[in-house]
């Protein structure tokens, strides 16, 4: 890198590693007009997401995340399409300078000798490729050719050459039509000026060969639980289902390893990887619905399915899916040499040794940090912590040790896709609060000419053939297959261009338009959506009303995946078109409207979540009004001491309560609710009481940040005699110091107080981490001091463990208890007496105590009254219900109402901060972009036709329904409308239709189509 | 819960018995309006009438083995919107059960509706009916020749005469949902009539003067309907069971519907096709002769008129949940097809595939309008 010459101030930004955080980041900071720069050192971006076929806890398809057809979430290839976003894989960063606002960066490209400009996919080079080795997606299951595509959804959607591997035999370049091969391909450099960077860097499954004797990669029936998820994707080679590398057969027996490369000193991974019991179950109830007949053991040591709504899933692994849990550890494995059959060798809870076979064995491996991520932490000067993952502040949970650099993810601690979703949104928070002090919003409003009265007359249609890298002649009949369609009803030209970018075609296009009168087009080419906009674009730059472009598919959907032959390939061509045709005639141009955006936010919670919330809107430039039912600001945080990882809560919440106070763009409303709440998405308006007083707000999203509570314990005891507390009052006891607990022999504390039972049928959380917590302060008190914690799982996910295994060398002692034979509190002359069975003697343990401290659960605040006024979903817990479990988990599936903090689920304070940054970021990308421009396929509703029967406001799932109650007809409301036809499918005659995909219009297709 | 009592009948004249009941509902103010079968001028047939009038009791007949219209989509007009007043309407099961669909799709307010149940002990085509009123000379005669057979739950049609095939195979010959219910099975019609009422109406009842009832229900009209419910079913299984014997596949459906002249007799007659307007009498299906003629091109020849098959399995697919087997699209078809009999035999399939059942209670929401992540993955291969 050039040294000397300082670096220009930049609003743009850059993105390390396109995994699920990284993607986050950056399509929110390029939807808040930021030139963001993904640089990715794979040659695909998605990182893991692409691997999983099923994801937990909906068990819905994963396939569907990677759709490219809306409505389906797909982040990937949102990423491609975004026009802010500079997509740069096969790229590291070796060098970076300069301080934030003001970063300069070297990136190197790595050549792919593949032109993805030019590449059609086809599978020539492949074919002829002599090379074959392990594929490395889905660990090594397959083989590939030295010239491969990375997985089948892969982004750039282009083969690559691991040079690596290849031998430059050439051959694949004599075979590829469109010439997009060049072996003599160098590697780029560029130099980037940036404003902030965000590290999405992620996690390395752990090397289950390093665990030598569980056999991995010497056994062919022991797999990695990587390895498995490929197995069970119904792409595999199996199709989903899981067979024996050694036979081929499919097992009828398998064993699931936990903690491999978790928990475990001996390989230095000491932290929790926290998902990997979830993925487990995941993988073992796909198992079972594979095939019925297998039977699954699960070999664990405490199960921690530690998100929302995990537990309910545990319990249906185990109850549903009868798989066999035992908590048990394995000590080792080996094969058997006739059958390759497995030995596993356990211990059980009891102590006693066993042995049992397996037909299969998945190792559920865990989070380790790469050495190339290392490396690159070294390069970007920011400090690791001692598991090799980032260190960050505990309440700055994206803040690296270098200002200016952030990060979200599995490369801070290990986490699910939720969490990952929310860090990658809070770290987006973060640089958009740091570049928006730096001046305007970047979106540049485009204008486009006045739309003409194109569409209104008989129609004229122009047909155009876009050949790309390759001839129409060299897969179909061209000439029978454009005379064919010049022949069609209404068609009055058609032509063969050839493009290598799709702009390449416009002058022609916009000539012919001229020439020819056309009133409407039909582009048919590739299914790229790229195409779409970049055509829709060109439309509506030359004031030709986009919607009145049909396309048609005929390379993926036709000439790709039928090779066999012209004259099928022929046939199927002239159908495709006639069908685009018939749309094409009945296309009628759309006019869409668009809603100016009310830029202010409003927040409902005063507490950790609600202020940081406010703060970080605020100071990505918006303005914020604040509503807190008490008098005081801080929520739960006030009656917080310490916390786990060493922080002190009550500095924190005194200086985010001093900057929200501070900031003149937040309005603080104090004993204040919300009384009602019209609008959608962009425009609300709201009425709150404040101090008994009505006011009205006008704002453009809301965030809830209401809050939740302590479980009130009624058993055990609790209110009945004093010496029973729970871990909160124990906290403040602490705290004061209070004489209470001066003098304490014996300390019980006992988990899941209101937890996991039948009122609230959910894990907590965060009472694992609170014992623990207060069982090292109470130690460090008084260290000869007797504690015992009795517990079911204990639930110390992430680095969290550290602080578990700390209070086990410190002589705290953990005894385990069933919940259908719950501990005993009982009082006898005076005395505290704890009875409990200890299953690891398997009999009865009595203990006396001085205190019993009760680790109560959270639960959220009654939010019914709420939820119905804003209009939101609430789950059978009562926290609040996300649009997407996983892309989208802070979102309510109306556009501009967001929710964080307890509210969403039992969190601690550094996940809550993340939330509320994360929900900052989402509701400013909405209020930053100006105005709504409505979809162009929104429903409508013939009157004449409609019986008001109800059903279109029952199934639509964005509220832009409703029954206008003088006429008793339906109406939808366009801005709300996001035109996903569901309204459409459920309407019996026909009245509620959407644009240009009227039943007529429908009808006529298929017709055209079946032939 | 309900209460009920046993109305006393006088001088061995159920029917006349029932008036001076109706008549103390109309006078006594329970309703303002009532909804009940009278005799046709002609004398040969009954119609739904809507009777402000006390006066115009005198040849009403609630019992009346005929339904040549579904009252539901007529209740359907009187409630939509706000009728102002109580309007209490007499029906037979069928119909209460065609009621509580429409009150899903918003076609029928509850709110200001009376339904009077009554027991139904089958009814005869109009036509039929017709007939017989002319051979017998009087037609109240008709009713009571059924009426003997109530008792004992044994009810036989005048000779050279059927029940109509929906009548037939009808599970539900008592009505339920009904806030009063005139119950004429497992009791001798000539002494005794049971009541039911809704908790509500039967205060209102007693305080009027009008009946005073117990909580005591009736066994013997239970037994009685439980073993005419078991008969029913048996003939209702024995009927699908040739019909799916006999189409088993999409020709055999095509050859069952081939004489169907695409009178949509059966949508209009239909309780459940709450539609003002039809697709199928759209635009949408309005087809210009140069479509025809491509289709025709296409194969050589097309059947005309097109579109029939789609149209009945549209139908099919849009009310099948929904269809509580009155039989009337039968009654309305011209050409003698076996609509009735299809759409219940599908509908059994269907409505046991979402564990629904139209009619039961206005609670239970219609297939269509919910969504569960989990439903029918037999059915989609997602499983």
């Amino acid at each position: 890198m050039a040294k000397g010459k300082k670096a220009e101030k930049s609003r743009d930004v850059l993105v390390v590693g396109a995994g699920i955080a990284g993607m986050q980041s950056a399509l929110l900071l390029a939807e808040a007009g930021l030139q963001v720069h993904l640089v990715e050192s794979s040659p695909a971006i998605g990182g893991y997401f692409p691997l999983l076929d099923k994801t937990f806890p909906t068990n819905s398809c994963g396939v569907c995340f990677m759709s490219p057809l809306p409505p389906a979430y797909c982040p990937i290839y949102e990423s491609e399409l975004h026009e802010n976003i500079r997509l740069m894989t096969s790229s590291h960063v070796d060098g970076i300078e300069g301080e934030p606002g003001a970063f300069r960066v070297s990136v190197t490209q790595r050549p792919t000798f593949v032109d993805p400009g030019k590449c059609n996919n086809c599978v020539s080079c492949v074919e002829v490729c002599p090379v074959e080795v392990p594929r490395e997606f889905g660990g090594g299951l397959e083989k590939r050719k030295a010239i491969y595509l990375p997985f089948p959804q892969a982004i750039p959607r282009s083969y690559v050459i691991d040079p690596a591997t290849c031998t430059r035999c050439g051959e694949c370049v004599k075979v590829c039509s469109p010439g997009a091969i060049d072996l003599d391909m160098a590697e780029q450099r560029h130099t980037l000026g940036v404003g902030a960077v965000i590290l999405g860097l992620g996690f390395e499954p752990f090397k289950a060969e390093l665990k030598g004797e569980y056999g991995f990669g010497r056994y062919d029936n022991v797999l990695s639980s990587i390895q498995y998820e490929r197995m069970l994707s119904f792409s595999s080679p199996s199709r989903g289902m899981p067979v024996r590398r050694s036979d081929g057969r499919v097992p009828k027996k398998i064993a699931f390893l936990q903690c491999v490369g978790s928990r475990d000193p001996s390989c230095g991974q000491t932290h929790c990887s926290t998902i990997c019991c979830m993925y487990a179950m995941k993988q073992a109830m796909i198992t079972k619905e594979r095939d019925p007949e297998a039977e699954i053991a699960l070999f664990y040591m405490d199960i921690r399915p530690m998100g929302k709504d995990y537990e309910r899933y545990y319990e249906r692994t185990k109850g549903e899916y009868g798989i066999d849990f035992r908590r048990s550890a394995v000590s080792v494995v080996k094969q058997l040499q006739q059958t390759r059959d497995l030995l596993v060798t356990y211990v059980t809870e009891e102590g006693s040794f066993r042995e049992e076979q397996f037909d299969l064995i998945v190792l559920s491996v865990g989070f380790t940090v790469s050495d190339e991520v290392k490396e690159l932490a070294q390069v970007m000067g920011i400090e690791l912590n001692e598991a090799g993952f980032c260190r960050t502040e505990e309440f700055a949970p994206t803040q690296t040790s270098r200002p200016g650099i952030y990060i979200g993810g599995t490369f801070r601690e290990p986490r699910d896709i939720p969490e990952t979703v929310v860090e990658g949104a809070s770290a987006a928070a973060q640089v958009a609060t740091l570049l928006a002090a730096d001046g305007e919003k970047g979106v540049r409003d485009k204008v486009y000419p006045e739309e003409g009265a194109l569409g209104e007359g008989p129609p004229r249609i122009g047909v155009f053939f876009l050949s790309r890298g390759h001839r129409l002649s060299d897969i179909f009949m061209a000439e029978e297959l454009i005379n064919h369609v010049q022949g069609l009803r209404d068609v009055v030209h058609g032509e063969e261009i050839l493009v290598n970018a799709p702009s390449d075609g416009f002058d022609r296009i916009k000539l012919r338009i001229g020439e020819m009168e056309l009133n409407r087009l039909v582009v048919a080419g590739s299914s790229l959506r790229t195409l779409r906009m970049d055509f829709g674009e060109m439309a509506r730059g030359i004031g030709f009303n986009p919607s009145l472009i049909e396309y048609a598919d005929l390379w993926e959907g036709c000439g790709l995946v039928h090779p066999q032959g012209f004259s099928e390939t022929t046939h199927k061509a002239k159908v495709l078109m006639e069908v685009a045709v018939e749309r094409a005639r009945r296309l009628e141009p759309v006019k869409k409207g668009s809603s100016q955006i009310s830029r202010k936010g409003l927040v409902i919670g005063g507490g950790i979540a609600g202020l940081t919330a406010s703060l970080n809107l605020a100071r990505q430039g918006h303005d914020v009004a604040l509503v807190e039912r008490e008098d005081e600001l801080g929520g739960n945080a006030r009656h917080t001491w310490y916390t786990l990882k060493g922080s002190d809560p009550q500095v924190f919440l005194r200086d985010l309560i001093e900057m929200v106070e501070g900031n003149p763009k937040i309005e603080i409303f104090r004993k204040a609710e919300v009384k009602h709440l019209e609008g959608s998405g962009g425009n609300y308006r709201t009425l709150i009481s404040v101090d008994g007083q009505e006011k009205s707000l006008e704002h453009g999203a809301i965030i809830l940040a209401n809050g939740g509570k302590e479980i009130k314990p009624h058993e055990y005891l609790y209110g009945q005699d004093s010496r029973v507390v729970t871990q909160r009052e124990l906290e403040g006891l602490i705290h004061s110091e209070d004489e209470r607990i001066r003098d304490l022999k014996r300390v019980v504390m006992i988990q899941c107080v209101g937890s996991r039972d039948e009122d609230h049928p959910y894990c907590s959380r965060i009472c694992c981490g609170h014992a623990v917590k207060n069982a090292l302060k109470l130690k460090e008190r008084q260290p000869e001091m007797d504690l015992f914690i009795l517990y079911r799982d204990v639930r110390t996910y992430g680095f969290y463990e550290h602080a578990y295994s700390g209070a086990r060398d410190k002589g705290v002692i953990f005894i385990r208890y069933d919940p259908d034979r719950k501990p005993q509190v009982i009082s006898r002359d005076g005395d505290l007496t704890i009875s409990t069975v200890d299953p690891v003697i398997g009999a009865k343990v009595e203990l006396a105590a001085d205190l019993v401290v009760l680790s109560t659960g959270i639960e959220p605040n009654d939010n019914r009254r709420l939820a119905e006024i804003v209009g939101a979903d609430l789950n059978a817990d009562g926290f609040f219900m996300e649009a997407n479990p996983k892309s989208a988990p802070l979102d309510f599936v109306d556009r501009g109402k967001f929710f964080c903090g307890l509210g969403h689920s039992p969190n601690f304070i550094e996940d809550s901060i993340a939330q509320g940054e994360a929900a900052s970021m989402r509701a400013g990308v909405l209020l930053s972009v100006g105005e709504i421009e409505q979809v162009d396929h929104v429903a409508y509703v013939n009157h004449r036709l409609c019986c008001g029967c109800g059903l279109c406001i029952s199934v639509c799932p964005y509220g832009a329904r409703f029954m206008d109650e003088e006429i008793w007809k339906a109406e939808v409301m366009e801005d709300v409308c996001r035109g996903c036809s569901s309204c459409v499918v459920v309407c019996r005659n026909g009245a509620s239709q959407q644009h240009n995909f009227e039943k007529a219009t429908v009808m006529a297709m298929v017709d055209a189509a079946v032939t | 819960m309900s209460k009920s009592a046993m109305l006393e009948v006088k001088n061995n004249d159920p029917i006349g018995t029932l008036r001076d009941f109706f008549r103390d509902l109309l006078e006594k103010k329970v309703v303002d309006a009532l909804l009940i079968p009278k005799k046709l001028p002609s004398g040969d047939g009954y119609c739904q009438t809507l009777i402000r009038n006390p006066e115009l009791l005198v040849d009403v007949n609630p019992l009346a083995p005929t339904v040549p219209v579904q009252s539901a989509r007529l209740i359907s007009h009187l409630t939509i919107m706000d009728p102002g007043c109580k309007v209490g309407a007499v029906l037979k099961s069928c119909e209460v059960r065609a009621v509580i669909e429409l009150v899903k799709f918003l076609q029928v307010k509850l709110d200001r509706l009376i339904l009077i149940g009554v027991d139904c002990l089958g009814t005869y085509e109009p036509s039929g009916y017709a007939k017989m009123s002319r051979e017998k000379g009087k037609g109240g005669s008709i009713t009571g020749n059924l009426l003997k057979g109530a008792r004992e739950g044994k009810i036989k049609p005048q000779d050279g005469y059927d029940l109509r095939l929906a009548c037939q195979i009808c599970e539900y010959p008592n009505p339920q949902n009904a806030d009063v219910i005139i119950g004429l099975f497992g009791h001798n019609p000539q002494k005794e009539i049971y009541v039911e009422l809704r908790d509500g109406l039967a205060g209102e009842l007693a305080e009027k003067g009008i009946l005073a009832t117990t909580e005591k229900g009736s066994s013997s009209r239970d037994s009685v309907i439980e073993r005419l419910t078991e008969e029913r079913l048996k003939r209702r299984d024995e009927v699908f069971d040739a019909f799916r014997s006999r189409v088993k596949n999409l020709q055999d459906l095509m050859d069952a519907l081939s004489t169907c002249i695409r009178c949509h007799n059966c949508m209009v007659a239909c309780p459940i096709c709450y539609c003002k307007e039809c697709v199928f009498k759209t635009p949408t299906f309005e087809h210009k002769a140069d479509q025809f003629l491509r289709w025709a091109d296409r194969k050589g020849g097309v059947r005309m008129p097109t579109d029939t098959l789609l149209f009945h399995l549209i139908r099919l697919s849009h009310m099948v949940t929904s269809c509580i087997g009155c039989g009337l699209c039968d009654s309305a078809c011209p050409n003698d097809l076996p609509v009735a009999t299809l759409f219940r035999a599908v509908g059994q399939k269907v409505q046991g595939l979402f564990d629904y059942t139209p009619g039961r209670s206005v609670d239970e929401e219609p297939p269509v309008a919910t969504f569960k992540e989990d439903e029918l993955q037999g059915e989609s291969g997602t499983n």
